[in-house]
């Protein structure tokens, strides 16, 4: 990966992440990444997906999202980001800490956090308004424990999505909302318009979870006063009142699937993708849920399966074999 | 192909049915219909075995054979109609061998028994198939509520599977001794 021209010297990356299709020249080669200029052009005709990415412990507690966007790889959009990682490589230490003066600590206490005596009313993160550089002649006590990310305002295009309100964690629920320009006149986001429809879907990270161990949703359509799967409607003025019906919408953990196999000899419904059927046209979620842990054990569940269908066959051959002495005719002719 | 399928698996499922069918009525009643479901199930089960093949056949040419393997569905699908074709094949055989005495005694009933297990292999078999074209029916629900849930493998432990062998040696041998003893 280091050694590819383009995802590890250009942009200086060590892993394959999620990218469209029509970034490769073969879809089932990571490394055939199209030319530059040719990314570029799909860029700019809007072959890009726009990734709003609110994380609850990276941007939630300076009121921002992250923003980024998926081509040929997962990009940040321009600009600064709302967190950054604080950690002095080269000297092996945190960056920041807690500014004593503004916050009288200079870190957290793992007990406080082990025990969740931390909530929202008080500090759990760090932020670069109460941040100080790292000491390191403090008199650092077993159990200090410095926030690994430095949370901050976001700027330019990365910038672009902040929370309204305070997002808030109860009874086992996230209620988040998140506003943004509609056009924000930056080539990495996609604009929206009255009239617009657009194609949008839902990924979870519950349970501190990272990388692909995240639930999803199957795609849904957004209308801005046109009829689709999720209507929006105009707010005049102030914040919406949020007193219209609710849009349910069912997550399910996918499995290790990638794009790959579903056009690919293994999936029956390679041609209907091809044929550009949607997924709900042959599946739902409660259907793929299952699916998506079965991919985790393919190999064993289709062995156990083979398997079972042997013995099966065996058993009923057996009680075939246990049978037959039985009916044989007494006496004789046909059937009567 | 796919249409060509669905219209074959009409035969064995009718057949069979209707062979089940005939085997209650001609084990468990008396009578002029008795007497017909006993003389006339010998070819329905041979109809129903021939319709039965032809399907499998054209099943593999709906799609490929990794695509059939690599679906929960359709590896449940394909499961359920072997085991319900070994089923009406044993049924086939038994009432050819047994000839109007099948229909006796406990013969009978192993012929009741075997029938019932084949019609609800074939009506999972036949349901499977309706969600794999994407048309589910309602029968799906009785699986589910006997502990199965038809979009997960359908598979048993390999301890399971220990027994299912012991199971089928234990029952094959003394019918095997039997086979040898009689005279020819």
């Amino acid at each position: 990966m280091a050694a590819h021209p383009h995802l590890g010297e250009t942009l200086g990356q060590t892993e394959v992440r999620k990218h469209l299709p029509e970034t490769r020249r073969d879809v089932a080669e990571w490394d055939s990444v199209v030319e530059p200029s040719h990314l570029a052009a799909q860029q700019a005709s809007g072959y890009f997906l726009d990734l709003w990415h609110w994380r609850a412990g990276r941007s939630n507690a300076v009121g921002m999202s992250d923003d980024q966007w998926v081509g040929e790889h997962r990009h940040s959009d321009a600009g600064r980001g709302p967190y950054t990682t604080n950690w002095d490589a080269e000297n092996a230490r945190p960056q920041w800490m807690f500014d004593p003066e503004a916050t009288e600590r200079h870190a957290l206490r793992w007990e406080d956090i082990t025990a969740e005596r931390v909530d929202f009313d008080g500090l759990y993160y760090l932020a670069e308004s109460f941040a100080v550089p790292f000491d390191p002649d403090h008199d650092w006590q077993e159990g200090d424990v410095i926030p690994r990310r430095l949370l901050r305002e976001g700027e330019g295009s990365r910038g672009d999505i902040r929370v309204a309100g305070d997002a808030r964690w109860a009874d086992g629920y996230w209620d988040v909302t998140l506003v943004r320009d509609l056009d924000t006149g930056q080539p990495d986001d996609k604009a929206f318009a009255p009239q617009g429809r657009y194609d949008l879907a839902f990924a979870v990270h519950r349970n501190a979870t990272g990388s692909r161990w995240h639930y999803v949703s199957l795609p849904y359509s957004l209308g801005l006063g046109r009829e689709a799967d999720i209507l929006a409607s105009p707010v005049t003025a102030g914040t919406p009142d949020w007193s219209q019906p609710w849009f349910d919408l069912t997550l399910y953990y996918p499995g290790q699937v990638d794009w790959p196999l579903l056009i690919g000899e293994a999936h029956a419904g390679a041609g209907d993708i091809v044929a550009g059927l949607p997924v709900r046209a042959h599946h739902d979620e409660h259907q793929l849920a299952h699916y998506g842990v079965e991919m985790e054990f393919q190999d064993a569940i289709q062995r156990q399966w083979a398997l079972t269908l042997v013995a099966g066959l065996l058993l009923l051959a057996g009680l075939f074999i246990g049978l037959l002495p039985a009916f044989r005719r007494r006496h004789p002719g046909g059937t009567p | 192909m796919t249409g060509m399928h669905h219209m074959l698996a009409h035969f064995p499922v009718a057949f069979w049915a209707l062979a089940s069918l005939m085997i209650l009525v001609g084990v468990l009643a008396r009578g002029r219909l008795a007497d017909l479901c006993r003389v006339a199930l010998l070819p329905v089960l041979i109809l129903g075995i021939l319709g039965a093949l032809a399907t499998i056949l054209s099943g593999y040419g709906i799609w490929t054979l990794e695509a059939l393997l690599h679906s929960p569905l359709s590896r449940n699908h394909l499961l359920m109609a072997f085991w319900s074709l070994a089923v009406y094949l044993m049924l086939l055989v038994l009432v050819w061998v047994g000839g109007r005495d099948a229909f006796a005694g406990r013969r009978g009933l192993a012929l009741v028994v075997l029938g019932l297990l084949g019609a609800w292999l074939f009506a999972l078999t036949g349901t499977l198939g309706g969600h794999l074209t994407g048309a589910p029916t309602v029968f799906s629900a009785l699986p589910r509520l006997l502990g199965w849930e038809v979009y997960t493998t359908f598979y048993v432990p390999t301890w399971v599977l220990g027994v299912m062998v012991l199971l089928a040696i234990a029952v094959a041998v003394p019918g095997f001794r039997r086979s040898k003893r009689a005279p020819r």
